[in-house]
């Protein structure tokens, strides 16, 4: 019992545990501070989530049909590396515009090099539109129900009445 | 009256604990403390809010309605993929300055379009800042909260 309560024989953890439990509480705190922290750093490039560079959508050809049904005719084409899924065509009927408003959905997809043709009545746009002034595309790409709307579209002055 | 030479003094074991928490209890003061400048944290989507204001893609387009009364049409197409939840809109004249909230929400790919006015103090307003806001989680809350992207407006001249 003397020997047991010997102050010379007690030992602590040994010098190899001390080093673990430190390094362990060290590298924990890091974590938290890092998962506190990563909400500060880093900024985003402004790209639209989910769309590759590439994408790219020209209209090569926007005319005006004026008879008692005013139309668009309208030819987009896919001049991009990718396929896109789908594309918005947006028009303003107001002078001086310099981005479409009223949109409409064709739904198509035009895949590389091909192009999507259609002759598409002012009243797909909405109503009471009686002139278009500009017309523009913008991509999209299908990802389940939702739409991911890209960068790489194209737009046209046009002069309608 | 005797000191005692065998008396010891703590264990290097409690001696390490009691540092330890020493330097916890510290922390947690300055982290406390800390907190009050950096503000509350608003995320969407795993990422924080602020990240997201970069990825915004909208137009806008004001028609003047009535120039006696300041009224507006202001023209609004979200072109990005994140629902943005309402505006603020800044009002300068003669170096001054006002801010106001517009309540309406524009989904990704919708257009809307709403009368507003411009008038300030009375008078048309030389030019509008229109900031768009996203709404976020608060972490560690259960609740949501709009966050102004105040570097992504976009500025009009009237």
């Amino acid at each position: 019992m003397k020997y047991l309560l010997d102050s010379r024989n007690k030992r602590a953890i040994s010098v190899i545990v001390g080093y673990v439990i430190l390094i362990g509480i060290t590298i924990s705190l890091s974590a938290l501070v890092f998962s506190w922290l990563r909400f500060y750093v880093g900024e985003s490039n402004g790209e639209m989530e989910d769309c590759p560079e590439g994408i790219s959508l020209i209209i090569a050809e926007a005319n005006c049909i004026s008879n008692f049904d005013k139309s668009l005719n309208i030819t987009v084409k896919n001049n991009g590396r990718y396929h896109v899924d789908g594309f918005v065509i947006r028009v303003n009927d107001r002078a001086g515009a310099k981005s479409g408003f009223y949109s409409f959905d064709p739904g198509k997809e035009i895949l590389i090099g091909k192009q999507y043709k259609e002759n598409l009545k002012f009243s797909k746009f909405g109503t009471g539109i009686t002139t278009l002034k500009f017309v523009e595309v913008q991509p999209y790409l299908q990802e389940g129900s939702n739409k991911n709307y890209c960068n790489g579209g194209d737009s046209f002055a046009i002069e309608c009445s | 009256m005797v000191l005692n030479s065998k008396k010891r003094g703590i264990s290097p074991i409690v001696a390490s604990v009691l540092l330890i928490m020493l330097v916890l209890i510290l922390a947690g003061i300055v982290f406390t403390w800390a907190r009050g400048f950096i503000g509350e944290q608003i995320e969407k989507k795993d990422q924080p809010i602020s990240k997201l204001c970069d990825e915004i893609d909208f137009s806008i387009d004001l028609i003047l309605k009535n120039a006696d009364t300041g009224t507006y049409d202001l023209e609004i197409v979200n072109r990005g993929n994140h629902p943005i939840f309402n505006f603020l809109i800044e009002k300068h004249m003669n170096g001054d300055s006002t801010v106001e909230e517009y309540k309406f929400s524009v989904g990704p790919g919708e257009n809307l379009r709403r009368e507003i006015n411009l008038f300030m103090n009375g008078e048309l307003s030389e030019k509008v800042i229109i900031y768009p806001s996203l709404l976020g989680k608060v972490v560690g809350e259960d609740s949501n909260r709009p966050y102004a992207c105040m570097k992504n407006g976009k500025e009009k001249t009237l």
